[in-house]
């Protein structure tokens, strides 16, 4: 900003009468201003956003996957897709620990969760959930959260779940 | 009827395409008769949907399970209220609601729109017209509502319980009205740019129309987390879920757009950028569609696949490449009278907001989005959760809350730096003794302090507004205060109105500052008479009871809540296993207090009548409801057009537009 522009306060949104190039280098400066700030805007946000991914991405895998891979191939916490087998379903008996299988259709995997489980969980349901493998070959799951079932918007009841 | 139905949407697609190909033409050969005529085929189209729309509701009314539509989301035992509203509770139904509501806007428009503007009357007719015919050439070809089946079974599925809920009845079409409702500014600017520019205003005329889709998307987003509070049973509101993203992203480039389209008013400047701003939104909305409607991403309710996706893709791409190739056509004609004074100036106030607000929409976007592309890039599909969106979200938030400070009192053009400290000298300092106080009183969370303390800052400087301009009046009228305060906000409908919008906005900051940063939350398995202590509320187990209700059965824990010594009741916290189909629905307990809301879930039982309980306390989340309220009155005040009787404002655009903002 150059000083020698405040002469006294300008009318206040009045129509302005344009008045561009007013002075050599002003113009040059106020695009530096912009250009840098534009830059700063964009390199903060490139800096959020990388953080962000840091903090909250998780891979996708399937159970299969999960089961067959190599040690130390995946990151530690994971996101899981698959399928209640039906009639696996076991809670503790304060209704708070819960176990079940989880399926692709060929590999299934025993896991265990604790916390919310939504009103749609159940036998057959598609879920997602996420966490990581213990030492025994369950999968702590530390969120569980069920697809909606075709109830929700029953497109094709022949569709195979 | 099914063949009424089937007959009047392939009817209202061939008017559609037809309205569309005319208002084209007819426009290029200078016959306005023609434009006329499709116009007035828009009106046909829109009845001929309200017909289809009506075959479809008495379908639903009547149980007729011949359609399976009806079989999907119809049950004997389902009130007859949600019947009705099933209609948008699947594709076929939406998309339908999303055609009909869309001819509603464009003959809304015609007539407001197209009489005072003629020049614009081709292109809005052809952009309803072919939006129309899109929308319409799905519901006759891909998803169709009146496919029936010959051998109608006795009962329906129903719809999900979790969906039996005045608060989701309600969601659907508002969001609707929001997500179609950024058709008609686009159409406008569109208009506008086939028209070349001129004084018409396309810009600022298409801001009213903004500004509704623009409170029907808060309301749609409001009601959205109320029921996802009161119905899902997991204590929070907001999931950054694709699908509330869907309609946060629009939200978030209107909120721009109305914003920089003051600037435009008052100095002629960004007009480009606000071109961009409308044909951005009006994009988000159908990829919101898209989003919600393809079951490209997992979620809670994008689960539908089919070969929609691919199409609305398709549809997007196209009408984002024309929208932005007319753009192009147009770009030197939209240049901008004025350029910026001063980095220290109400414009850069405003264009600093308006890029804060895409940043926000942009980081949605990818957050959206990215399990897609990281699976195409990748091969290998990564997620990112709410971490993500708040890693970024939040930092955002407070410069944008800063600026809404600043906004309002910092000069036009060039603000001298004497002026900024005499005008901030007051909201400073009350925003500061505001921060101490809040320390003294142990409130010690950085993050949270902050947040009070900007609110605090913006609060004072809505006040001193409102404080100089009564004071204004009574000098220069003599008027009492309270007629001062009427006068000075009916005169100046859109920044008065703007600035209670602000103070609903503030009261939502703190209510979701209070419920992220304060909340307490604990897991207990109790026996009867067992107690546990959350917040300042004891809660006491009384035991399990057991009933039906309707074909459910229904587990309830009976609680009794004490806060201190008051005892607050007896209360009820339930599950209810649905015997067919095995859902389940949660009544949880909430008593909701202006200082926090107790929050009880049943999370489990034993066979020995012990229960467990998930105990939360979420402070000031009811200021979020209050906010959504003081919005709409914000909204509605700044909606009511302004009558051009202020002498002392010369109309900027050919009688387009009373300016009147700030």
């Amino acid at each position: 900003m150059s000083r020698d522009l405040l002469v006294g306060p300008p009318p206040p949104g009045g129509p302005a009468a344009p008045h561009r190039r007013g002075r050599v280098g002003r113009g040059a400066r106020r695009t530096l201003v912009f250009v840098g700030g534009a830059v700063a805007i964009v390199l903060s946000l490139a800096y959020l956003v990388y953080g962000g991914i840091q903090q909250g991405a998780t891979y996708w895998v399937t159970v299969g996957e999960l089961e067959q891979h190599a040690p130390g191939t995946l990151p530690a916490r994971v996101r899981l897709g698959g399928t209640v087998a039906p009639g696996t379903i076991r809670w503790d008996a304060s209704h708070r620990h819960l176990r079940f299988v989880v399926t692709d259709g060929r590999h299934a995997l025993p896991v265990a969760y604790s916390g919310i489980v939504p009103d749609i969980f159940a036998d057959g349901r598609q879920v997602v959930i996420e966490g990581a493998l213990d030492r025994a070959g369950t999968f702590e799951a530390t969120t569980l959260l069920a697809k909606c079932p075709t109830k929700y918007n029953p497109a094709d009841p022949k569709t195979p779940q | 009827m099914a063949d009424v139905g089937r007959f009047a949407l392939f009817g209202a697609l061939i008017l559609a395409l037809y309205a569309g190909v005319a208002a084209v033409l007819g426009a290029r050969a200078r016959r306005s008769e023609v434009v006329r005529s499709a116009a007035r085929a828009l009106g046909a189209v829109g009845a001929l949907e309200a017909l289809a729309a009506a075959v479809l509701l008495v379908a639903l009314g009547t149980r007729d399970y011949s359609y399976p539509y009806v079989v999907s989301h119809v049950s004997n035992a389902q009130p007859l209220v949600y019947d009705l509203t099933s209609f948008w509770g699947g594709m076929e139904g939406s998309l339908l609601l999303w055609a009909l509501l869309l001819s509603a806007y464009a003959l809304l428009a015609l007539r407001s729109v197209g009489r005072q503007r003629p020049r614009l009357l081709p292109g809005l007719v052809a952009v309803f017209g072919g939006v129309s015919a899109f929308f319409l050439g799905m519901l006759t070809f891909v998803t169709p509502p009146f496919a029936t089946t010959p051998f109608p079974p006795a009962d329906g599925r129903g719809m999900n319980p979790l969906l039996l809920n005045p608060w989701m009845a309600i969601h659907p079409p508002t969001l609707y009205l929001g997500f179609v409702g950024l058709t008609v500014p686009f159409a406008i600017v569109v208009a506008q740019l086939a028209a070349g520019p001129s004084a018409d205003g396309g810009v600022l005329v298409a801001r009213r129309w903004m500004l509704w889709a623009w409170y029907c998307l808060s309301m749609g987003l409001m009601f959205g987390a109320k029921w996802s509070y009161v119905v899902l049973g997991w204590g929070g509101y907001w999931a950054w879920d694709p699908v509330e993203n869907a309609a946060l992203m629009p939200w978030l480039v209107a909120t721009a757009f109305l914003h920089s389209v003051m600037i435009q008013e008052r100095r002629e400047m960004l007009t480009k950028w606000n071109v961009v701003l409308v044909i951005v939104a009006f994009g988000l909305s159908i990829f919101g569609t898209f989003l919600t409607r393809s079951g490209v991403l997992s979620s809670i309710h994008a689960f539908t696949q089919s070969s929609l996706g691919a199409l609305f893709l398709g549809f997007l791409a196209l009408l984002l490449l024309a929208a932005f190739a007319l753009a192009a056509w147009r770009w030197d004609e939209l240049r901008s009278r004025n350029e910026l004074d001063a980095t220290l100036s109400r414009e850069s106030a405003f264009l600093l907001n308006n890029v804060l607000f895409l940043a926000v929409a942009f980081s949605v976007f990818l957050g959206t989005i990215f399990p897609v592309v990281s699976a195409v890039v990748t091969g290998r599909a990564v997620e990112v959760g709410p971490p993500f969106f708040d890693h970024i979200v939040v930092p955002i938030a407070f410069g944008i809350l800063l600026l809404m400070g600043i906004g309002p009192l910092i000069a036009w053009r060039r603000a001298s730096a004497d002026a900024l400290r005499r005008d901030f000298l007051a909201p400073g300092a009350a925003a500061v003794a505001l921060g101490l106080v809040l320390l003294v009183s142990g409130v010690r969370r950085p993050g949270a302090v902050l947040v009070f303390v900007l609110c605090g800052f913006v609060a004072a400087t809505i006040a001193i507004e409102f404080a100089r301009g009564v004071q204004v009046r009574r000098a220069h009228r003599g008027e009492n205060p309270v007629r001062a305060l009427v006068a000075l906000v009916g005169r100046n409908r859109h920044r008065y109105g703007g600035y209670i919008v602000h103070l609903g906005i503030l009261l939502l900051f703190c209510g979701i500052t209070g419920s992220s940063v304060f909340a307490s939350q604990r897991v207990v398995t109790l026996a009867p008479g067992g107690a546990a202590t959350v917040g300042e509320y004891r809660v006491r187990f009384d035991g399990l009871a057991q009933s039906t209700r309707g074909d459910a059965l229904s587990i309830a824990a009976n609680l009794r809540v004490f806060e201190g010594a008051r005892d607050l009741g007896t209360f009820v916290a339930r599950r209810n296993l649905f015997l067919v189909g095995g859902d389940s629905t949660t009544d949880v307990v909430l008593r909701s207090t202006p200082r926090d809301d107790l929050y009880v879930i049943l999370a489990g039982w034993t066979q020995d009548g012990q229960a467990t309980l998930r105990l939360l306390v979420n402070p000031l989340v009811a200021w979020m409801w209050v906010g959504g309220l003081v919005l709409t009155a914000g909204a509605v005040i700044a909606m009511i057009p302004e009558r051009s009787a202020a002498p002392e404002a010369a109309p900027a655009f050919g009688g387009a537009w009373s300016p009147g903002g700030p």
